[in-house]
């Protein structure tokens, strides 16, 4: 197991940010940990990095009790912070050097790896340039580069594409799986619920400081009565058709507001079918329609009773 | 060494600010220095041209002529009035004085006045006035002891400046030394620079998430704070050096020849030791470039002005003295002042220098322990 937290519990005065907060990360795995702001992702991540003192729990990496002089767990962790942590008096290559030196002795190997992570991050045309000069999705990336350069074992990434344009984040995803493929753990916090889709092998959603539910994105999503949400556009219907539909076999939901129906059904075949065979039946005109399986954000929702960006 | 080598590539991006303190030291020194020095150079006792009407021609007036001559340039004259107008316009004098007929007797013996005659606006006038009364005072004295005309010009004749005897304690022959306004100046240049360069330095360090990145890195804190001083020390040691080579190269003989040296340059060494500890405190509150530059001209100067850097403490006021003695500068004034002035750093002076250097180390622990609590404040939230 490369972490193991059990029962952490972080208190700010009378605001608890972490309540009885577990957490297993697998060697190998993109471990997501999903939630809106101020769920205690970040709270988390700095325990983990003995950033932060905690109350009570304990918390292993790479089976190796955390405590703020362990050098030897420390060497082999990268952190990516949710700020941009950067020397802005230094240049792109001595940033990713200094870094890299506070983790590598060695100059001639310091050297390729610094060189690897210029590659890796796509900065080979801003080796010279200051942090000042680049723009926003650079510096992240270059923010990135200094966290990685020192090829540890397990790679800490907290938020590391807020406020980065979609080409950058494309390219910072991208990053982050073939830094995977290269054999590192990573463990990414985000609210962004696309983007731990998009890469994580597990995914962790919390709020209010403690997991409210683990697994796979399609064993998050097996866990919800939500299967697939039919959205009908531009049809007038009435009390009875509303009341019919309701009836359908699998529809548990549905909601009409201004000729737009969003049903939900749960997990089953044929359920876009049924729908629009029921309309053509009673020859109700309609629209545009959308079929969609669950997010992670209907995980949420169901969960908690709120949107993951609320 | 990568704290040691961040902090040097921060402090060579602010090679320029330190070039341009040091000019300003640098010119400071020598103006004040050019300033100081100019009176005392150009100091010279004002001889003029006195022209001399002598209608006695006695031994008396002959002597009183001759004193006059001791410090002027006498020039005899007729007693023509127009020539006298004459000799005044075109200013071959500046000066004229009549001696009346029995000069011993209206004089001396009497109360009269001796006629005189000045270029209107001249203000050198007062000099010779003050010698013609010096001998008329005299004379009287000597008169009422009963000597005779030819005696009291004798006496005259014979009467010698008074001797001083001075007793040059400085060794500087009265004069303040060149390499003295330089350390003088000392403190300015320490605080400006050093609040300056390392306060820069320690707001690039908790910019953002920094401290936690470093803080989470395999370079233990204890190292990185090793380093981190060491830079520190390097480059305030450097400063230092900077300094003391240029004392030797611009003051050499004298600087190392007034027996002092090594006193000067413990003190400045002392004041270097409060001014980094200051910039450490400094650097540990301030939050942005901007605000730095704020505070470093008002500690470089604030303390400069109050503690008699650029102003002599004589002329501050008694409340300014007094506030000034909770600034570290001030006693770093008052030893140098004390190095100024004695030659023998013995004794009781000894005793005076060594507590002024004292209480500077007193203020140099009580900033370290000010930025020791800052910092425990600022991390309380790290472990």
């Amino acid at each position: 197991m490369m972490i193991e937290i059990e029962n952490l519990v972080k208190r700010y005065g009378n605001t608890l940010a972490l309540d009885h907060f577990d957490l297993n990360v697998k060697e190998g795995e993109i471990y997501g940990l999903l939630g809106p702001n101020g769920s205690g992702k970040s709270t988390a991540i700095n325990c983990m990095l003995s950033l932060l003192k905690y109350d009570r729990g304990s918390i292993r990496i790479m089976g190796e009790e955390m405590s703020p002089d362990n050098y030897r767990v420390k060497s082999q962790i990268g952190i990516v912070m949710q700020d941009v942590a950067v020397f802005e008096e230094l240049n792109v290559y001595d940033n990713i050097d200094c870094f890299c030196s506070l983790y590598v002795r060695d100059r001639k190997k310091r050297k390729e790896m610094v060189e690897d992570a210029i590659r890796f991050a796509g900065l080979e045309e801003y080796r010279k340039s200051y942090p000042k000069k680049l723009s926003g999705g650079l510096l992240r990336r270059l923010n990135i580069a200094c966290g990685i350069a020192h090829r540890p074992k397990l790679i800490i990434l907290d938020e590391p594409t807020v406020a980065v344009d979609p080409q950058s984040r494309n390219r910072i995803l991208e990053g982050i799986c073939e830094l995977n493929r290269q054999g590192s753990t990573i463990v990414y916090t985000s609210h962004y619920m696309e983007e731990v889709e998009q890469i994580c092998t597990r995914i962790a959603i919390m709020d209010h400081g403690k997991n409210i539910a683990i697994g796979t994105k399609e064993e998050l999503k097996s866990m919800i009565k939500t299967g697939e949400t039919v959205t009908i556009e531009a049809v007038i219907l009435g009390v009875d058709d509303l009341a019919e539909i309701r009836e359908l076999p699998h529809v548990f939901d549905l909601h009409y507001e201004d000729q737009k129906l969003v049903v939900k059904c749960t997990r089953a075949k044929h359920n876009l079918l049924r729908i629009l065979n029921y309309l053509q039946e009673k020859d109700i005109p309609f629209g545009r329609v959308f079929s969609e399986l669950p997010t992670l954000n209907d995980v949420f929702l169901e969960i908690t009773g709120k949107r993951l960006r609320d | 060494m990568t704290v040691f080598k961040i902090y040097m590539k921060i402090a060579k991006k602010n090679m320029w600010m330190i070039l341009l303190y040091l000019a300003v030291f640098f010119v400071v020194t020598v103006m004040f220095q050019g300033f100081a020095g100019a009176d005392v150079e150009n100091y010279a006792a004002e001889s003029i041209p006195v022209g001399i009407v002598d209608k006695d021609g006695s031994a008396v007036s002959e002597s009183f002529a001759q004193y006059i001559g001791r410090t002027n340039k006498v020039v005899r004259l007729e007693d023509d009035k127009e020539a006298l107008q004459e000799d005044l316009f075109y200013r071959n004098v500046d000066y004229i004085i009549w001696i009346p007929e029995q000069f011993m007797e209206k004089c001396i013996l009497g109360d009269d006045k001796v006629q005189v005659t000045a270029v209107p606006g001249s203000y050198t006038g007062s000099y010779v006035e003050q010698q013609i009364s010096n001998f008329l005072n005299f004379a009287r004295v000597y008169g009422a002891a009963g000597f005779t005309e030819d005696e009291i010009s004798k006496a005259m004749s014979e009467r010698k400046t008074a001797e001083v005897e001075l007793v040059d304690f400085s060794g500087n022959a009265g004069r303040t030394p060149a390499y003295a306004y330089f350390y003088r100046y000392l403190p300015y240049l320490f605080l400006s620079v050093l609040c300056y360069v390392l306060g820069y330095i320690l707001i690039g360090f908790r910019r953002g998430s920094l401290p936690g990145r470093m803080q989470a890195s395999a370079m233990p804190a204890r190292v990185q704070t090793i380093q981190g001083l060491g830079a520190a020390g390097t480059l305030a040691l450097g400063l230092w050096g900077i300094c003391s080579v240029s004392v030797l190269l611009l003051y050499g003989r004298d600087f190392l020849g007034n027996g002092r040296a090594d006193w000067y340059l413990m003190n400045s060494l002392v004041m270097l030791l409060c001014a980094l500890a200051l910039a450490f405190l400094v650097g540990s509150l301030v939050k942005s470039p901007n605000a730095l530059n704020g505070i470093t001209n008002l500690l470089g100067l604030g303390m400069c002005f109050l503690c008699g850097v650029f102003v002599d403490m004589d002329y501050m006021s008694k409340g300014v003295r007094k506030a000034a003695q909770f600034l570290p500068v001030y006693w770093y004034e008052n030893v140098t002042v004390i190095l100024t002035a004695h030659r023998n750093i013995e004794g009781s002076v000894r005793i005076e220098v060594l507590e002024g250097i004292g209480i500077q180390l007193v203020f140099a622990v009580v900033f370290v322990c000010l930025t020791l609590a800052a910092s425990r404040e600022k991390n309380r939230s790290y472990i």
